[in-house]
């Protein structure tokens, strides 16, 4: 039994753990019926990663984004992802002004904190490297020069799972980089019925509604609740199942290539993360396993024999959860 | 037939073993048979091709018909080696008119026939016709038409095999350098439509010349052990190997001046050749001595060999639906019917084969499903060991003690342990090793009473404070679970 170092004091935990439920519920007035991918988005947040959305159109992706912008005074910038959109379109460009004689710069849409790349698999693959750059360095280098984006950064990368006609699939390094990928389906109906009276009611056209959300903290919390979620104490057995589940991946019946040692990071910053939102200041088993199937499915390739039988990565990561020993230290 | 001139070990032999020995002469008079062999058919086929030169498919049916014509080169030099008297190459050329003239229309109206090499000795070498013939093939042919026919699908493929190899032999010992271009090349020239019938013809040829004479002696050699068998040639030969010896014994005999009567018994021993004993005083055997001696021989516990054997008898009438049929068409319709049969053989033994193979899958049909017997409760869940007997018999009191000395996680551990193994043992509930803290909870929620569920959900909690945050609960709360973990969970574990 060992403990981590970097446990951060009880009351910041706890702080931090409650402004972090605050701005789930105040996005939750806007979102209906989607708790889990909400919660996943502030699991992604709060472990500063980045996260694919995957899942049909007008589900309420932008809504989540803007809302969250909005509860934390962030910047929001979204990108259409089209098959002509250049590097330059999303990370910016240097341009010569006549009437001062000097080079500008024009910095692109990345520069925010919270960035919505829609259908990012419909631009060609040196656009989405483009993209996937920024997000592995936080930076953008323009004319040799590094320019950080603002901090907390977070891209949220929509993908259709059904159109797949003159798209560029993510190849599985560049999935690697995302921390999260979430699937959003259809709220129920109860849901549905209370979504549809929230978006007609007194509304001019179908454009969505945020201003019901209130500001409740500034980007500076948010990387303050980050660092507050990287701290949290993660015994040495938590940390021995996260790896073995991502060790299991890769010799598991029907997984041809399994989740490498990102997979085993992605869980335990995941897990941490999820606890400070159950608002503990400590991680148990049940984090981790909690968030193993968006932090993976993502990561592993399903053999082909699987895949014709119409298995999906999930159902294959849930038999291998089942036998993965979960730890009581 | 002179059978005492057999140059083979007489015995009878298992069908394979016959047909290996047939093998085994081929290769034992190969000069014999070469020479004529590769005068006569090479020049045969050459004769075939140049005829038809502009028909070459039809030359290489014509080719393959006229096989029961120059299979008689090998039989006529086998037959006549084996009983020691192997013809030279000119004897065997100055036999050819005779040999490949004789009976062409009658040879060539059995041609269809699979079991040819077996029956050729008998057309052959018996000069058997018509009815005679039919009925010496019927009676030969009871214990060897499966062999025989065996036989003959094994050289068909053999064939295959040799034209195949043949086909690919060019371009394999050509150098790698011109190998890949040319092997497309002669590929495709070879089955284009001018070139592919003189391509398949010249191996064909090659392939008969090659495997011809080993067929028409393992076929030979079958008909051979058949004969022995039914005409008992081992008895027949050890018999005159007798007579000569005791003809040496009584000329002998006579010259000593000793007349003696009657055998001796001691003659029919089975022994080096002695001096028999002979009884000058006796006088011969009345047929009613001779008799009584026979049953007293036969009464003997030697030939008291019995045996119990049980076997299908067919006891209804004749039921011959065959009469009446003979010929072209009656060989054909039961060479059809002997295929059929072969085919749903194989399709039997196929269909038995993936029948044992899959046995796992088509018995779970016929098992009668026993309701599922309760899974054996797990002796260690998650690292923990919760055997009953790997606990203390007072798990609280234990717990206290460890508590009392400082060992709070120990304490928190030893109560949760508990907890679980009279879960699982007692209450019978299911937990897999994939199961983590929150998941027995949702798996209890429903199983058990409320209390018991509100005091394992303490625990729990607790537990995980102890075990991932490394904070012990308060001393209340803890002692609290200790006190009431009887109530819950039952006295001794």
């Amino acid at each position: 039994m060992s403990e981590n170092d970097t446990t951060s004091p009880a009351g910041a935990a706890e702080q931090a753990a409650a402004t972090a439920g605050r701005i789930r519920s105040e996005i939750g007035k806007a979102l209906v019926g989607q708790a889990d991918v909400l919660e996943q988005v502030l699991i992604g947040l709060f472990a500063a990663g980045h996260v694919l959305i995957e899942g049909v159109p007008g589900l309420g992706k932008t809504l989540l984004v803007r809302a969250l912008a909005r509860t934390f005074d962030g910047r929001f910038q979204r990108i259409q992802f089209t098959p002509d959109l250049m590097p330059n379109d999303v990370t910016g460009h240097v341009m010569f002004d006549m009437n001062s004689n000097q080079f500008r710069v024009r910095r692109g849409p990345v520069f925010t904190n919270l960035l919505l790349a829609d259908e990012i698999n419909r631009a060609p693959a040196k656009t989405q490297a483009a993209l996937l750059e920024v997000m592995q360095e936080q930076q953008v280098t323009l004319e040799g020069k590094g320019m950080p984006v603002p901090l907390p950064f977070m891209v949220l990368a929509t993908q259709n799972p059904i159109e797949q006609e003159g798209t560029y699939p993510l190849p599985e390094a560049q999935l690697d980089r995302f921390l999260l990928k979430i699937l959003i389906g259809y709220p129920s109906e109860a849901h549905e019925r209370e979504l549809v009276r929230c978006v007609t009611g007194g509304q001019v056209g179908d454009s969505l509604d945020v201003s019901a959300i209130e500001t409740l903290v500034k980007p500076g919390a948010v990387r303050e609740i980050q660092a507050v979620a990287a701290g949290l104490r993660v015994d040495e057995k938590v940390n021995e199942y996260a790896v073995n589940i991502a060790r299991a991946t890769r010799d598991w019946p029907g997984i041809t290539l399994g989740a490498g040692p990102r997979g085993g990071i992605a869980l335990i910053r995941c897990a941490r993360s999820a606890a400070l939102l159950a608002g503990r200041d400590f991680v148990i088993p049940d984090d981790v396993k909690a968030v193993a199937l968006p932090a993976l499915r993502h990561r592993i390739q399903l053999s082909p024999e699987l895949e014709l039988e119409g298995q999906t990565p999930d159902q294959v990561l849930e038999g291998l959860l089942e036998r993965v020993e979960a730890p009581r230290t | 037939m002179e059978l005492d001139r057999i140059t083979t070990a007489v015995r009878p032999r298992s069908p394979w073993e016959a047909i290996d020995l047939g093998l085994h002469l081929a290769r034992r008079w190969w000069r014999e048979i070469l020479i004529p062999w590769l005068l006569a058919v090479p020049a045969l086929a050459a004769a075939v091709f140049y005829l038809l030169a502009d028909w070459p498919l039809a030359a290489i049916m014509v080719f393959w018909l006229l096989k029961p014509l120059y299979d008689r080169i090998p039989l006529f030099i086998l037959s006549r080696a084996l009983f020691g008297a192997a013809p030279g190459w000119r004897e065997t050329l100055a036999a050819l008119p005779g040999l490949l003239g004789r009976d062409l229309p009658w040879t060539m109206l059995h041609r269809i026939d699979f079991i040819r090499a077996f029956n050729l000795p008998v057309r052959q070498l018996e000069g058997l016709r018509g009815r005679a013939c039919h009925q010496r093939l019927q009676l030969l042919q009871r214990r060897a038409r499966g062999h025989a026919t065996a036989l003959t699908f094994l050289f068909m493929g053999l064939e295959g095999v040799v034209m195949l190899s043949l086909f690919w032999l060019v371009p394999l010992l050509l150098p790698r350098e011109i190998n890949e271009d040319l092997i497309e090349q002669t590929f495709f020239l070879a089955i284009q439509g001018d070139v592919f019938p003189w391509v398949l013809g010249g191996l064909y040829v090659v392939a008969v010349v090659l495997l011809e004479p080993l067929y028409v002696a393992a076929g030979f050699s079958l008909y051979l052990n058949r004969r022995t068998l039914l005409e008992a040639w081992d008895i027949e030969l050890s018999f005159r190997r007798l007579a000569r010896r005791l003809a040496a014994g009584a000329l002998a005999l006579a010259v000593l001046g000793i007349g003696g009567a009657g055998l001796p018994q001691s003659a029919l021993a089975d022994g080096p050749p002695t001096r028999p004993e002979v009884h000058p005083q006796r006088r011969p055997f009345t047929p009613e001595e001779s008799k009584a001696v026979i049953q007293a021989v036969l009464g003997a516990p030697e030939f008291d060999a019995r045996r119990e054997i049980k076997e299908w008898r067919y006891t209804g009438g004749e039921d011959r639906d065959d009469a009446g049929f003979d010929g072209f068409d009656f060989a054909l319709g039961k060479f059809f019917a002997r295929f059929a049969e072969l085919v749903l053989w194989i399709g039997l033994g196929v269909a038995l084969v993936l029948l044992m193979l899959h046995r796992e899958k088509w018995l779970r049909i016929f098992r009668s499903q026993p309701p599922p017997a309760p899974p054996a409760a797990p002796q260690n869940l998650f690292g923990l060991d919760i055997r009953p007997e790997s606990l203390p018999d007072d798990v609280p009191e234990s717990a206290r003690a460890l508590w009392r000395q400082g060992r709070q996680r120990e304490a928190m551990s030893l109560l949760y342990r508990g907890a679980l193994a009279a879960l699982v043992h007692r209450q019978g509930i299911a937990f897999s090793s994939g199961h983590t803290e929150n998941d027995c909870l949702r798996i209890l929620r429903p199983l058990v009473s409320g209390d018991l569920y509100a005091h394992f959900r303490r625990l729990t909690r607790a537990w995980q404070q102890a075990a991932y945050a490394h904070r012990p609960p308060e001393e209340a709360q803890a002692l609290s679970l200790c006190d009431s973990w009887h109530e819950h969970y039952g006295g001794a574990s």
